[in-house]
């Protein structure tokens, strides 16, 4: 209970310092007009299949980018404005209080994504189409949690390693390939493919394209399921590591104004 | 010249933060490729080869527009940020050689970010280099970083009164992205944002690049690489006015350390 109290509190916290109208604007600038070459690309093609994947993944490209630059600066923020002192004097890991963090990104990115799936539909002037509907929902949910737990592991990886600015400008456009969210990951090239099995957003994505192509979908979107979701827990449990890793840098060797 | 030389160090050491090892990586090595693989990849499977070489050749020229928008624009930013700038404008400095000597350092850093991916385009989606025309292909290549570099001084005048460069560089390079033809071509568009689009930079040189590319002479491309040079020559201009403005107004206000956005 108290560790949903540090989270919620984190969450509104984090809230309150993310950037304003002015800059989310810009942000959406460039969500619209890579959401929309996105879309005339696929669009082109004509394969409905293929179309109906890359639209459910264009919103998602647009959450992953923003929340993985986003979390993956917050601690390395904390420590900077000297407000992990506090969570550091504090019991809660810091892994509960980047949860909240993410979790923030997250619903502050969503707007971003469904404005990015109406610019897909202004593009393509069609809606998806998906055969199976119905495994949509959980998928997305999957997708989602995957997004989390693997942005996550950005936050005391900056830390760690004293990331600089610009550091996360290839890691975005690469987690969004290899996430699943540009095309299937079975049509990536081998090398990138097991590389990409890593990411629960890969399984997660392949549950819905197992969605869209209809016939035995089921077995497919369950395997996709089940693996996203123990992909996600390896993930966490990852995160949950590198966040005592930071904790016991600043604890035992006293360098928490210095990376 | 060795002042120039001095500023020009200076200005690219001191205020461009992606210099650190793994953020150079990050944004000149990686990042052109993880780009190709987006857009290119997707368009190799959802049409055909030659649609992914289209794309890759318009990626390429964007990869270079990120670099150059982006470090141009956080110099400036930070410029001000930072107090350095105060130094130049009390001192009697010629503004048009610290002006011009900001980009210098950060126009091979397009060259390499093309270069990235152009080995990107190559590995991830065979792009075929059998039919390049080399000559009018390296001098397009030259010429739209040229153009991108004054455009990113000329953006660099909006950073310089901003709170948040990544604001500026991310519509800066939204306005390149959708209307220079790196993927969507502006044939697609209405007739007079096509027009518009061939005052932007790239626009003009991606034409070049695309035909080179494809074989076409140097005295077939060398119209459209002309346009590119002079519009890059109009931003350069147009940047330079807006910086000696700037110094003016923030003299006259006493408003130097005011973001105005």
């Amino acid at each position: 209970m108290k560790r949903l109290t540090a989270i919620s509190a984190a969450f509104f916290q984090e809230w309150k310092t993310t950037a304003g109208l002015a800059n989310y604007m810009a942000q959406l600038a460039g969500i619209l007009v890579r959401s929309a070459a996105l879309a005339w690309i696929v669009h082109q093609s004509g394969d409905r299949a293929l179309m109906t994947y890359v639209y459910v993944g264009i919103p998602l490209i647009s959450i992953w980018f923003w929340v993985v630059f986003q979390v993956g600066w917050s601690l390395s923020n904390e420590l900077v404005g000297r407000t992990l002192d506090f969570n550091i004097i504090s019991r809660t890991p810091v892994i509960f209080v980047m949860l909240g963090k993410t979790l923030t990104h997250v619903a502050f990115w969503i707007p971003a994504g469904i404005i990015s799936f109406i610019t897909v539909l202004l593009v393509s002037g069609q809606l998806p189409e998906m055969a199976n509907i119905e495994t949509l929902p959980l998928s997305l949910l999957l997708v989602i949690a995957g997004l989390v737990a693997t942005s996550l592991f950005f936050a005391p990886l900056v830390v760690l390693v004293g990331g600089a600015g610009g550091f996360f400008n290839a890691i975005m456009p690469i987690g969004a390939a290899l996430g699943g969210f540009i095309l299937p990951v079975d049509r990536l090239p081998f090398g990138l493919e097991v590389v990409a099995r890593c990411f629960p957003t890969s399984w997660a994505m392949e549950s819905i394209w197992s969605g869209i192509e209809g016939p035995g979908f089921w077995e497919l979107a369950m395997r996709g399921w089940a693996v996203s979701i123990v992909l996600s827990v390896v993930w966490l449990i990852i995160d949950y590591l590198m966040c005592n890793a930071v904790e016991k840098r600043i604890r035992v060797t006293g360098t928490l104004g210095i990376y | 010249m060795y002042n120039f030389l001095v500023q020009s160090y200076s200005t690219y050491k001191g205020l461009f933060y992606w210099l650190q090892w793994m953020s150079y990586v990050s944004n000149v090595v990686l990042y052109p490729i993880a780009y190709i693989l987006m857009y290119s990849f997707l368009g190799r499977f959802s049409r055909d080869p030659e649609a992914s070489q289209y794309y890759a050749l318009g990626i390429a020229g964007y990869a270079m527009a990120f670099i150059v928008v982006g470090g141009i624009t956080q110099s400036y930013t930070r410029d001000r940020q930072l107090g350095t700038i105060s130094f130049l404008f009390a001192s009697p400095a010629n503004r048009l050689a610290n002006y011009l000597s900001r980009g210098v350092l950060h126009y091979p850093n397009a060259l390499l970010n093309f270069g990235f991916a152009m080995l990107g385009a190559w590995l991830i989606v065979d792009l075929n280099f059998g039919s390049v025309s080399w000559t009018g292909f390296a001098i397009a290549v030259l010429v739209i970083a040229f153009s991108l570099m004054a455009y990113a001084q000329f953006m660099g005048v909006f950073a310089i009164v901003s709170r948040n460069w990544i604001g500026v560089m991310s519509v800066g390079n939204a306005v390149l992205f959708i209307l220079c033809g790196a993927i969507i071509p502006i044939t697609v568009f209405p007739a007079y944002i096509g027009e518009l689009a061939k005052i932007l930079p790239m626009t003009n040189g991606l034409f070049a690049l695309r035909e080179a590319f494809a074989g076409a002479p140097l005295s077939q491309v060398s119209g459209n690489i002309l346009r590119e040079f002079l519009t890059g020559l109009g931003y350069l201009t147009l940047g330079f006015l807006g910086f000696v403005m700037f110094e003016r107004v923030a003299k006259r206000r006493g408003t130097l350390e005011l973001e105005a956005l």
